[in-house]
């Protein structure tokens, strides 16, 4: 591990043998001489290995921060948490979908747009990334769902998943966040989107609360949030999924599990 | 990692620590050198596996965005010159781009996702399967398409597009510090068919080539208006029907 030589060339053998001889010709000529000379060409070499070690690891925390913050995104963003979706964004950064807006009115443009579906979710599947000492350019690709809302049935109070509206199609989405990333004091937030909608498609719309039941909520209430998560029971799961449904339909909710 | 950095940490302080008699000092120096050379090592290995991963993880990605911008030279820049590639039947790698661009030109729209991958690496050679969803296949109608410029363009009407899963299954080599597909098989696992929206119909940015906004240095916001000048040179039927086979 000490001493290792590149690829085996005949060249670097040969310097090797020749190393090996002054270092036993030294040995037997001066030990304290050659101990301190070995111990300063050793720290000289760890000095290389870690400045190697050093950019690659950046790399790899710089592009691992970018992907976890474009995830805290898509998270706030499905579970209505304006605190996330915003702490992922500079003050003064630019959205636009369409529109330029500012960070607060994306924040609640995005979520009152949302509360319109009975259910939504935003996958992030991959990033390509290129960082300039604090800038990088990035391109996340995404996968989103938007369930259509029975507004019919919806329940008074804060905004939450609803009913599905079977006879309207449910959108499975495909596009990307093209961005404009800045670190600052060590942390990388967006300071431009840009979204672009590739492709989009439409579905036969199926209503999970009503079928299967739905644990999901958009407040931090889910069960995402819990520390520490605990196991949760039938009855626990089935309270959490009746939520939703209440107040205007005791048929069909509790029993559907 | 952590832990042995934290190692790493020890043994300097150790080493800084050292204030005993002259004649044991070089031999404890050189004894928690050796110790911090084997952390260095252990750090170094553990660095590799991240960032072999990463470099490969980056090449699928690459080549997906290659694909789906039409961009040959990301096509051709994730393969070495003399690899198999096969989607049923082998495509020579000078063919592949080509190939592949004007096969996604016949729909309207299409995307290409790498979900995850898993990873097998043995030296200079790595085993990969990288998890792909896509999207494609939406009939293209062509009366609408610009002539000369490939874009992103109409659907008709009524049309289905495919929804897939598959998997690339790939080995990889590395030349230097340049990991590439040496062997791409595709492996198709699920097709279902969807509607497709027409979205262009109402104005689409994206482009098959470097116009695209993901192009840009650095990434400024698009007033509306730029927005609006690039949807609309994707709405605006500009090519006769005659015209339109040439498009390609």
């Amino acid at each position: 591990m000490l001493g290792r030589i590149g690829n085996g060339s005949r060249l670097a053998a040969a310097f090797a043998t020749l190393g090996v001889a002054v270092i036993v010709f030294a040995l037997v000529r001066a030990p304290e001489a050659q101990e301190s000379v070995s111990s300063a060409a050793l720290i000289a070499s760890l000095q290389a290995r870690l400045a190697a070690v050093d950019p690659q690891v950046r790399y790899l925390k710089d592009r691992r921060d970018i992907f976890d913050v474009q995830k805290r995104y898509t998270r706030g963003a499905d579970r209505h948490d304006k605190d996330l979706v915003r702490s992922a964004f500079w003050p003064e950064a630019t959205i636009s979908f369409g529109t330029p807006m500012t960070r607060d009115e994306y924040v609640d443009w995005e979520e009152s747009a949302l509360a319109g579906y009975a259910a939504h979710q935003h996958h992030i599947t991959g990033q390509t990334v290129e960082v300039d000492g604090d800038v990088a350019h990035v391109e996340s690709y995404v996968i989103y769902f938007l369930v259509p809302r029975d507004r019919s049935v919806d329940a008074t109070g804060p905004a939450t998943l609803g009913r599905a509206w079977t006879s309207e199609k449910t959108r499975l989405g495909s596009g990307r966040y093209i961005e404009r990333w800045e670190r600052r004091d060590g942390e990388w937030k967006i300071l431009v989107r840009e979204y672009v909608e590739d492709l989009a498609l439409l579905g036969d719309t199926v209503d999970l609360c009503s079928s299967r039941g739905c644990l999901g909520t958009w407040d931090r209430t889910d069960l995402s949030y819990v520390r520490p998560l605990e196991h949760q029971t039938a009855e626990q799961r089935q309270a959490r999924g009746d939520v939703n449904l209440e107040p205007r339909h005791p048929q069909g909710s509790g029993g559907a599990r | 990692m952590s832990g042995r950095l934290a190692g790493v940490a020890v043994v300097l302080a150790v080493c800084a620590g050292c204030d005993r008699p002259a004649a044991t000092d070089a031999t404890a120096d050189t004894a928690s050198l050796e110790a911090l050379d084997t952390q260095l090592a252990a750090l170094e290995a553990d660095v590799e596996v991240l960032a072999t991963y990463e470099a490969i993880f980056e090449n699928e990605l690459e080549y997906t965005r290659g694909l789906d911008r039409h961009d040959e030279t990301l096509e051709n820049a994730v393969f070495w010159r003399e690899a198999a590639i096969s989607y049923g039947t082998l495509v020579p790698f000078d063919e592949l781009a080509a190939w592949a661009n004007a096969s996604h030109a016949n729909s309207a729209a299409h995307q290409h996702h790498v979900t995850g991958l898993t990873l097998d690496v043995d030296g200079d050679t790595a085993h990969e399967e990288g998890y792909i969803v896509y999207s494609s296949d939406m009939q293209r109608d062509k009366s609408h398409d610009r002539v000369g410029v490939p874009t992103p363009g109409r659907v008709v009407p009524g049309s289905y597009a495919t929804l897939g899963t598959g998997r690339y299954v790939n080995r990889y080599e590395r030349r230097g510090d340049d990991w590439r597909m040496i062997v791409h098989e595709y492996v198709h696992d699920i097709s279902m068919r969807l509607e497709a929206v027409d979205l262009c119909a109402t104005g689409c940015i994206g482009r098959w080539d470097r116009t695209d906004i993901s192009y840009l240095r650095p990434l400024a916001p698009l007033t509306v208006e730029e927005r609006q000048t690039r949807a609309e040179q994707s709405k605006t039927p500009q090519a006769t029907p005659d015209a339109a086979g040439e498009a390609r």
